[in-house]
């Protein structure tokens, strides 16, 4: 911050040289963002605020002729009060649900593994990022071979444990199906934690860690009174994290199970794509949109409140 | 001598402990290796079992010998008699790699050209509303992308310009512009000022000292922020599916999801289509992976 400070006052020092220089130096300024503000405003800005104007009409796709007809916020309160949103909408949270509550123990310990010293870490830490960067379709491939019903390697592996005497099509089951959707998620999701709590590990300074020691608290205590707490903001971003990540999931449903069995696994984000692009409802899709947006975005807020400079910087 | 043997075997205890600490962490990071690799070593046995392998119950786990045909039909080759499969769908997977690779160039190397300008004008230039600005573009950035979509494509179907790579490419950069805009000016602003009023005294315009003096010096966050752009563009997936149609202009997370629909019973091949596809990325993020992480963990913010 200080350099951008001095920064700035020598090179206004240099541009009060003369009045042209300033000025040609705003121009240039204005010449350099505007090729990037123009995409932004015709690409994000605009579209922005379009999508706001259709949430308020029905387009009438369907029946072209009638044309589109303002409903004001009835888009909002249809989407609201559905059932099929509700049901969407928990299945969401269920996923984010089963994402936290398996995936947050799960890469703590990891980060507590992988942050000790061992052999070839930085290869185990390379590799940690590769389920993260798999695309969600890939991801979707690999989990249905999987959980394959014929030959699939859950049920190879569980039969030859004698765990299952006969193969089971696992994503047939509703009441399955979400739950394996949700685990094969997690598995995507923990590495990106892990990275996260690592980065936090790392800025708990060892000192702290060699005054416990001295005073005589084991590993547990040290653990619960030190590292739990200190790691308290990032598991707060890991939580709002992996819940805008579950309210916006779609690429690996499609693939996975398109929303099946029975809609079990139709979780919002899938929803909401089968509502615009499958049943062409595009002002009630865009009401329902924005209300996802706005509960991202205010998750989002939580997020950058909670990472303030100096807490935990990343 | 009592004491002495009471030392010893204190000692001989504690290097026991050691031994068997050091032997417990090795377990441990077996298990997080595991949990990360067996997955993905399911989908890579899939592609590389024959066809008797790949189909026993229960499962052959180490097929032998490896059949790389599934990779070599894909790349090159022509119908397969008795399947479902076409010389069309195979072109049609190729040309599927060759576009992703296609819009996720163009992006990154869109991105990097705009993100380089405006980030340098936010980060050295006094702009009208400067950061509050930026700001805004992180806001609208954090918006679900689907959001966008539907206003976009009513526009885009009303002026015939779906099913248009280009197009897929100036939207893929519009949503990641902000970004790359934000992480190209934190690196600009850790860019010493002395340098660039060495130059401007010398009398070099600001664009010269752009290129010779700046760009040179930014390599690390240029690497950031293309290989991070690069990767979330290749496994973008809801801006292609909607905005082509096609089986030309598809790109490869598409083309996998429409092959799984259509083929699923052919284990082989679309497992190897899923490496394939993978490749890219990771690739990049084995020979890049600290800019990677760079770029992740601020990219974190966006959710």
């Amino acid at each position: 911050m200080e350099v951008t400070i001095r920064a700035r006052t020598n090179l206004h020092l240099l541009m009060a040289k003369s009045r042209t220089l300033r000025y040609r130096t705003r121009l240039v300024g204005l010449l350099m963002i505007t090729p990037g503000l123009a995409m932004i405003v015709s690409l994000l800005f605009y579209p922005l605020f379009h999508s706001l104007v259709i949430s308020l009409y029905d387009l009438n796709i369907r029946a072209p002729w009638l044309g589109p007809r303002f409903v004001g916020l009835w888009n909002y309160l249809q989407a609201l009060s559905s059932p099929d949103v509700q049901a969407a909408a928990g299945r969401s949270l269920y996923l984010a649900a089963v994402g936290i509550g398996l995936g947050i123990p799960l890469s703590m310990a990891f980060a507590l593994i992988l942050n000790r010293p061992f052999p070839l870490r930085g290869l185990v830490r390379g590799l940690l990022i590769v389920p993260w960067i798999l695309p969600g379709t890939v991801q979707g491939l690999l989990w249905s071979r999987i959980y394959d019903p014929h030959y699939g390697a859950l049920n190879g592996v569980l039969y030859q444990l004698g765990i299952i005497r006969d193969y089971i099509p696992w994503l047939l089951d509703p009441q399955r199906a979400l739950l394996l959707v949700a685990l094969a998620n997690t598995w995507a999701t923990v590495p990106m934690m892990t990275l996260l709590y690592l980065a936090g590990l790392q800025s708990i300074p060892e000192e702290i860690y060699e005054a416990a020691q001295v005073d005589g608290a084991g590993w547990w205590a040290r653990f619960r009174h030190i590292t739990l707490p200190l790691l308290m903001p990032i598991t707060l971003i890991n939580l709002i994290l992996k819940t805008i990540d579950a309210l916006t999931l779609f690429d690996l449903v499609y693939v996975l199970t398109g929303g099946g069995p029975a809609n079990a696994t139709q979780v919002i984000g899938y929803y909401l794509y089968d509502a615009a692009f499958q049943r062409l409802e595009y002002g009630y899709a865009s009401a329902l949109a924005w209300l996802i947006a706005l509960t991202a975005v205010g998750l989002t807020v939580l997020y950058s409140r909670i990472t303030r400079p100096g807490e935990a910087r990343l | 001598m009592i004491a002495r043997m009471e030392i010893g075997g204190l000692l001989a205890a504690r290097r026991w402990r050691r031994i068997l600490a050091a032997l417990f962490q090795i377990l441990l990071v077996v298990g997080v290796f595991l949990f990360i690799t067996l997955p993905l070593a399911w989908l890579v046995i899939s592609s590389i079992a024959s066809p008797a392998d790949l189909l026993s119950i229960p499962p052959r786990w180490i097929p032998w010998p490896p059949d790389f045909s599934n990779y070599s039909h894909l790349l090159f080759g022509g119908e397969i008699e008795g399947t479902t499969l076409t010389t069309v769908t195979l072109r049609a997977f190729r040309f599927s790699l060759r576009n992703s690779m296609i819009v996720a160039s163009g992006v990154t190397a869109l991105c990097l050209l705009f993100g380089v300008l405006a980030g340098y004008a936010f980060a050295r230039l006094q702009m009208p509303l400067g950061d509050r600005l930026l700001y805004l573009f992180l806001l609208v950035q954090m918006v679900p992308v689907i959001v966008l979509l539907i206003p976009m494509f009513l526009v885009m179907s009303r002026f015939g310009l779906l099913d248009r790579l280009e197009i897929v490419i100036l939207l893929l950069t519009a949503f990641h512009l902000p970004f790359v805009i934000w992480i190209l000016r934190s690196y600009f602003l850790s860019i010493p000022v002395d340098l660039e009023e060495a130059a401007l005294v010398d009398g070099a315009t600001r664009l010269q000292m752009l290129r010779h003096v700046i760009l040179p010096l930014a390599v690390p966050g240029l690497f950031a922020a293309g290989v991070y752009t690069f990767m979330q563009t290749w496994n973008a997936f809801m801006i292609p599916l909607i905005f082509t149609s096609s089986e030309t202009k598809r790109t490869v997370t598409v083309a996998i999801a429409m092959f799984i629909g259509r083929h699923y019973t052919e284990y082989g091949l679309i497992s190897a289509a899923g490496v394939l596809a993978s490749l890219p990325p990771a690739l990049l993020a084995i020979f890049f992976q600290r800019y990677l992480l760079a770029g992740l963990t601020a990219g974190a913010v966006k959710g």
